[in-house]
Formats: structure tokens, C-alpha cells, sequence
């Protein structure tokens, strides 16, 4: 913010104007990498407590060996991963300031 | 911007506080001073390992921070604050990332508190400057460091500066981008009146720009010497010329004599 000071801004324009949008921009990005570790997390329990959701029916199409299901649940996996990262981008692209070289 | 504008740096030191009673000394005694005359810019460059205190030197220069001892003085208009007359731009860049390049700068002239140049076509011949012509409605998202530095430079010179302070604004960049924005810097130098001070531990970027060039030490940061360089013979190119050959090792000595020199770096 050095810098920011030096151009005459004054602390209240720092305060209010400028560190709020780098900080939503900077959260984002830890949200992206919590995202992704928290839906592999989730899935393994599942997948180990065999009684909910999308891990549930990975085991139970590994313990009936049905290929149907496996390709229906694969499509339907597909679908959803599509279209949340479409929603995810969408709001990423809005508030993520970060330069992509950095 | 007046006619002649002189720097003076007397007996600087800053000791920074570590704990209860303990401080730690990072600038002894560095006295500096920068003149510039006729509407002629200067260009001066501090060479300094990493970790020596270049960029603390820089912001007490900007007035962000205090001298523990010392005064540092400009002429002819030294009442003024010092915030008034010198902007920094570290290797951080000052540009806000979500705005264009046109509205970048209308922010500086709208929030600053610096009476800086505001007319449309003041604007758009900074913008011309930087070489960002076309680019105006551009953000600075997914592009190039050296697209944010021409911002950052736009930013502070829309303020009209005295000094602009660079403390090591490429130390990241690509050997490519470096030179890029090293001809916009040169230009700019060309092109303007404000006065630069690069703080750099890059040998060959010094001398590419610098009018004098300072040498400094690390614990505690000192000047120990300085050069001055015949601006004909030293930015002619930005290959190693004989002048600049004959500069670097005249550097390269005197940083031996004070065992610094394993941390400059002579590459581009």
C-alpha cells in the first residue's frame, strides 16, 4: 500500500476503495483450491461410510459391477461439473483481479 | 515543475526497533544529493545487495517513514510535503487491477490528493507515453507485468511528480520484458522532466539509465561510493558496449573491496 500512499491517496480511499477489492479478489483464489479439496474429501467419506450421497452410489455400482449405472451416474457427474464451473467462472471472472501471470 | 529541483539527503539513519529496547541499525549516515537544472532530468540509480535497505531509503525519500537521525531537504521548494513531489512504485505496481487503463487513471486524478495534470488530452498523452495508445479501455487482468508497469508509471506521472522513486520494478521480469519496458522507461525519460531514482541491485539497468550511479552496503546500508556515467556512451544500447564493460568491472571492484559483490547481479 506504500505505493498507493505515495500517489495521494488518502488512508479512508485505501481503506474503503481499494484494499476490499483486492481482498475479495485474493479470497477467491483460496476458494477455488478449498473447493476442490473439500468435494475429494466429501466424496471419499462417502464413499467409505456407504450411506449418502454421490460416494454412496460409487459404492454400490462398484459392489453390483453395473455398468449402466456407472455410465448414467458419469453422465450425470458430467453435467453437473459443467455447469456449477460455468456458474463458478461467471463469478470468478467478475471478482478475481489477479494477474494471470503472477 | 520548476526549473530546478535538488534533493539533498544529509546524514540519514534509521534504526528499526526489534523488541523491548533493541533496534537494529539499517541505514548509517547516507547522505545523498540529486540535482537537476534547465528542465534536464536526472536519472540517478542506488546498486545494493538484496536485504541492504534500498527500499526503506526509498520510502523515508518519499516521506512514508521517518528518519531516526538526519534531514532530508528539497530545494527550491522544501515547505512543501514531500508526498507532494515523489512517487513510489515498487515491484508491486501502484495500478488497481479491476479498472481499465483509462479509468486507472482517471481514479488517481479523481482520489489523489496531488494537483496532477486532468485534462482529456493531458491523459491521453501519458497514455501515448507509455505506450499504451489503443489500449485504453484494456484491464490489466491476463496481461503482461510490463502492461502493469506502463500503468503504474501512468498513474504517477498523471500527479505530476518531481521524482519518480523504482525500487526494483523489474526484479521479476523475463530478460524479454525487461528490455520492453526499459524503452519505455528510457522514452519517458526522454520525454518528460521528472526525475528518477532506481533502486536496483541490477548492475546493467543502472548503468543503461543512470546520470550517477550509488554504491551501497548492507549491514548496516551505507553509500560507500558513488560513479557518475557519460550518458553518450552508456545508453547507446542495451548491450554490453567497452564503456559498459569498463563500468561494470570498475563496479564490480569497488564492491569487492567491501565484499558485497557476490550478491549484485551483471545479467540483463
Amino acid at each position: 500500500m506504500d505505493s498507493m500512499k505515495s500517489l495521494g491517496f488518502s488512508k479512508s480511499v485505501i481503506q474503503k476503495k481499494i484494499i476490499p477489492k483486492l481482498l475479495i479478489s485474493s479470497q477467491i483464489n483460496y476458494l477455488k483450491y478449498y473447493q476442490f479439496v473439500l468435494w475429494t474429501i466429501l466424496i471419499i467419506y462417502e464413499i467409505l461410510i456407504g450411506r449418502e450421497g454421490i460416494g454412496f452410489m460409487i459404492n454400490k455400482i462398484v459392489a453390483y459391477r453395473d455398468l449402466s449405472a456407472a455410465i448414467a451416474l458419469l453422465l450425470i457427474l458430467g453435467f453437473m461439473i459443467l455447469l456449477l464451473n460455468r456458474i463458478y467462472c461467471a463469478i470468478i471472472n467478475n471478482f478475481n483481479y489477479q494477474n494471470d501471470h503472477e | 515543475m520548476s526549473e530546478f529541483i535538488q534533493l539533498k539527503i544529509k546524514g540519514v539513519s534509521y534504526f528499526l526497533p526489534l523488541g523491548t529496547g533493541v533496534t537494529k541499525s539499517v541505514l548509517e549516515n547516507i547522505n545523498i544529493d540529486i540535482k537537476s537544472q534547465g528542465g534536464q532530468n536526472s536519472f540517478t540509480s542506488i546498486i545494493a545487495p538484496f536485504g541492504s535497505g534500498k527500499s526503506i531509503l526509498l520510502k523515508l525519500i518519499c516521506g512514508l517513514i521517518s528518519p531516526t537521525a538526519g534531514q532530508i531537504e528539497f530545494f527550491p521548494d522544501s515547505s512543501v510535503s514531500q508526498q507532494n513531489k515523489v512517487i513510489l512504485i515498487n515491484e508491486f505496481q501502484n495500478h488497481l487491477p479491476w479498472l481499465s487503463v483509462k479509468k486507472n487513471i482517471e481514479f488517481t486524478i479523481e482520489h489523489s490528493s496531488h494537483d496532477g495534470k486532468k485534462s482529456k488530452s493531458e491523459i491521453q498523452n501519458i497514455i501515448d507515453l507509455v505506450g499504451l495508445n489503443g489500449y485504453e479501455d484494456h484491464s490489466p487482468k491476463s496481461k503482461s507485468k510490463g502492461f502493469i508497469f506502463r500503468i503504474s508509471i501512468a498513474n504517477a506521472l498523471i500527479t505530476n511528480p518531481d521524482f519518480i522513486l523504482l525500487d526494483e520494478p523489474f526484479r521479476n521480469f523475463s530478460s524479454l520484458l525487461r528490455s520492453e519496458v526499459y524503452n519505455v522507461l528510457y522514452n519517458i525519460r526522454s520525454n518528460t522532466t521528472v526525475n528518477f531514482i532506481l533502486a536496483t541491485s541490477n548492475i546493467l539497468e543502472a548503468i543503461y539509465f543512470s546520470d550517477i550511479i550509488f554504491m551501497m552496503q548492507k549491514n548496516p546500508g551505507r553509500i560507500f561510493d558513488s560513479i557518475k556515467l557519460d550518458r553518450s556512451k552508456a545508453s547507446v544500447s542495451l548491450e554490453i558496449t567497452n564503456y559498459t564493460s569498463e563500468v561494470i568491472k570498475e563496479i564490480q571492484n569497488r564492491f569487492a573491496e567491501k565484499n558485497n559483490l557476490e550478491i549484485i547481479n551483471f545479467s540483463l
